[in-house]
């Protein structure tokens, strides 16, 4: 119920939104992205401001695609994609080619900066992962010392 | 028996006595079989259940026989001895009537314990601000029954996860980037040590032949020297991975593979009961090659 009252929401705000036309995807603002994130079926984020400033801080779940369009290969399952771009990314460029794969397309509003201005959480590629990786190492026989888990977290 | 009389026997032999102990408290005050004589279709629902047999599985009794100390095992999978989970264990002995289980705190006592983290990530995760709880997946649409399902039953997993995949190009070569996010309410895989959900990854050539390939495992690790390592999907947001030059060794595609298996070991290793979750493939295009 609470899913359906949302995307009702969401709809709305993107058809007036998308009514404004132009080649720039429609923007959606930091609090509708982060509301969509905590849904089940959240969209794909692609942040398309190059690695350093991805690595700087971006949208918790955002992938790095890099700066260029022409360059950049979608999985071709389609589905909403929100860009975080900055001022000089091109927008129109991108837009094409995730519409072509068969994206529907929204821009983050105000990008980064009403992000963090919004005071939502920044990730700052904590997901990654890679072989080896060491989150979280308990002793040995912590099971049979029969002490919960998060004590040794 | 003792602790000392345990101590004394062979650890199989242990086992085995653990397993078959008697529980200490009376039967009407712990149990199950008064309850089933009003709740005969709640006493049959639950006799299905993973948690009615916890203790009975191939895999437990394998791990039980290998513990220094079984007995605090037992806590949670058989508390009051016999094989598995009897209705007292969850519902208190406080005697009739018996409240409802508070969740997620009364999953929390036995799905937080050592070697599990499922009702802590569940808390930590955004299912709780969606108003879901464990029950919304695991006794879906009739929170007063006891036919709980989980990873084993048939088609609970269909959807569970999914793979979303891109290649970019950057001035170093093209680099693929793989997300894997699931809709459990808590980190993939839930449940304790011996499951695991396993990425594998492989460049294609022309021909269909591997190029090459990698896996990633993520679950609970038991370490050579004894310890634990959890490194599981956590929820919302997921995991992702990097792949530079995918299209090394003449690939042409790529083809990313999410498994969960119920068996600890390699991937390599046959589990006849192993779940393929999702699975995509990507063509590498000329913009990628080398």
């Amino acid at each position: 119920m609470a899913d359906g009252r949302f995307l009702a929401a969401l709809l709305l705000a993107l058809v007036v939104a998308a009514a404004g036309g132009g080649e720039r995807p429609p923007p959606l603002t930091p609090g509708a992205l982060a509301e969509w994130l905590a849904q089940a079926d959240p969209p794909l984020v692609l942040d398309v401001r190059g690695g350093e400033a991805y690595r700087a801080g971006t949208v918790p779940g955002a992938l790095d695609a890099g700066t260029d369009a022409t360059g950049f290969t979608p999985d071709g399952r389609g589905g909403a994609v929100v860009l975080i771009a900055g001022a000089s990314d091109a927008l129109p460029g991108w837009r094409a080619r995730l519409a072509a794969a068969g994206h529907t397309v929204y821009l983050l509003q105000g990008g980064m900066a009403a992000w963090r201005d919004a005071g939502l959480p920044l990730e700052f590629g904590t997901r990654y992962v890679r072989p080896g990786t060491v989150p979280f190492v308990i002793p040995r026989g912590l099971c049979e010392m029969n002490e919960p888990a998060q004590v040794f977290e | 028996m003792s602790a000392a009389a345990r101590c004394a026997l062979s650890a199989p032999a242990a086992v085995l006595a653990l397993l078959l102990s008697a529980p200490a408290a009376p039967a009407a005050a712990h149990g199950d079989a008064g309850c089933r004589a009003c709740h005969p279709l709640a006493g049959a629902q639950f006799a299905q259940t993973a948690m009615a047999h916890a203790a009975g599985s191939p895999d437990f009794i394998g791990e039980l026989a290998a513990a220094d100390n079984p007995a605090h095992c037992l806590d949670c999978h058989a508390p009051g001895g016999g094989t598995g989970l009897v209705c007292t264990d969850c519902h208190g002995d406080g005697g009739h009537p018996y409240p409802a289980v508070a969740v997620p705190r009364g999953c929390g006592r036995c799905h937080d314990a050592p070697g599990e983290s499922t009702v802590r990530r569940y808390l930590a995760g955004p299912a709780p601000s969606r108003g879901e709880d464990c029950l919304d997946c695991h006794l879906p649409g009739e929170r007063a029954g006891h036919d709980f399902r989980g990873p084993s039953r048939p088609g609970f997993l269909a959807g569970v996860a999914r793979l979303r995949m891109l290649v970019r190009r950057e001035p170093g070569g093209a680099v693929a980037v793989i997300q894997v996010r699931h809709r459990a309410g808590h980190a993939l895989p839930g449940g304790t040590t011996g499951r695991a959900v396993w990425l594998r990854v492989a460049g294609l050539k022309g021909d269909g032949r591997v190029a090459w390939s990698e896996q990633v495992r993520f679950g609970w690790e038991h370490l050579p020297d004894g310890r634990w390592r959890e490194a599981t999907i956590p929820p919302g947001g997921g995991v992702m991975l990097e792949f530079p030059r995918p299209q090394r060794g003449d690939s042409v595609r790529l083809r990313a593979e999410l498994v969960y298996r119920f068996r600890p070991g390699p991937l390599e290793a046959a589990d006849p009961r192993q779940v393929l979750l999702d699975r995509l493939e990507l063509a590498l295009v000329e913009q990628h090659t080398e």
